[in-house]
């Protein structure tokens, strides 16, 4: 089970970061248009979490790194929870570019909103079980 | 002994492994240089030449009347799908090679929503032959929210 967790999260990782490096200026756009950042911010962001996708991807299967890269996991869909939220409320539709530009992955707010947490479970309850199972001694 | 302790120390030794993995990745994507990655500035970006904007009773009058070329700069998968009646596709990707468009009428250019960037685009494009352009930034979703007729072409 928490194999097959790991497989989605990493899965959906690297193919989010790839397809966010295929197209960065979408990404980059996105993230103008949350107006969450400050502007300074934007561009390292931008360029930052598409390769902190793709290595947390691959580190999930990497055993030393594992418990590091599941909190990643978690922290990062969290804060995509977030970005979803706020515009929520702030009632601005952003393209979020979450996989790039590609037409079948992207979606409106609200099931940006219920993907984004669906992950920040899936990862923060993943994280849970690898450290019931770690060795404390 | 307090047994969330050694749980805490594991939570710990994750948290500082977290950290490590996004500061590696942090420094791989600003050693990669700014030619290999093509960003635009922000200001670029966000200051973008405007287009003129179309509205929502604009481009209805525009899709019944065929007095306008609607064109719908989404990707194909969606056009087939459901596009704006009369609108045609060409995407960014596809507007330099595309031959067919009649000169001289005016151009309404939508895509996702307000902040998807393909109807920016493909209108920046045309507006070198046509000065008559036009963009529907609400774009597609607000044409499908408001329950609007559509076409598909499957």
């Amino acid at each position: 089970m928490e194999h097959a967790a790991k497989l989605i999260l990493a899965t959906t990782l690297i193919l989010a970061g790839g397809l966010k490096l295929q197209d960065p200026n979408s990404f980059l756009a996105s993230l103008t248009s949350f107006n969450l950042l400050p502007e300074l911010l934007l561009q390292p962001t931008a360029s930052w979490i598409p390769i902190l996708e793709i290595c947390t991807g691959v580190l999930l299967f990497y055993k030393p790194l594992e418990g590091g890269a599941l909190a990643v996991c978690t922290f990062l869909f969290l804060g995509f929870s977030v970005f979803y939220g706020w515009s929520l409320i702030l009632g601005i539709q952003p393209n979020c570019s979450c996989f790039g530009n590609n037409p079948y992955l992207q979606t409106n707010n609200t099931n940006g909103l219920i993907r984004a947490l669906f992950y920040t479970l899936l990862s923060a309850g993943t994280w849970h079980t690898r450290l019931s199972n770690s060795d404390y001694n | 002994m307090n047994p969330l302790k050694p749980k805490l120390k594991v939570i710990a030794h994750h948290l500082t492994q977290a950290l490590a993995i996004a500061l590696t990745s942090f420094l791989i994507a600003t050693s990669i240089p700014v030619s290999h990655m093509p960003y635009k500035n922000t200001e670029e970006i966000t200051n973008e030449k405007e287009l003129p904007i179309a509205t929502l009773e604009e481009i209805q009058e525009a899709s019944q009347s065929k007095t306008t070329t609607i064109i719908d700069a989404r990707p194909k998968p969606f056009y087939e799908l459901g596009h704006i009646p009369n609108a045609i596709n060409i995407t960014p990707r596809e507007i330099g090679s595309y031959e067919n468009l009649p000169e001289g009428k005016p151009i309404i250019v939508y895509c996702f929503s307000p902040t998807c960037p393909d109807s920016q685009k493909v209108g920046e494009f045309l507006q070198k032959n046509n000065e008559n352009i036009k963009i529907f930034k609400e774009g597609w979703e607000l044409w499908e929210m408001m329950g609007l007729p559509t076409e598909t072409t499957k």
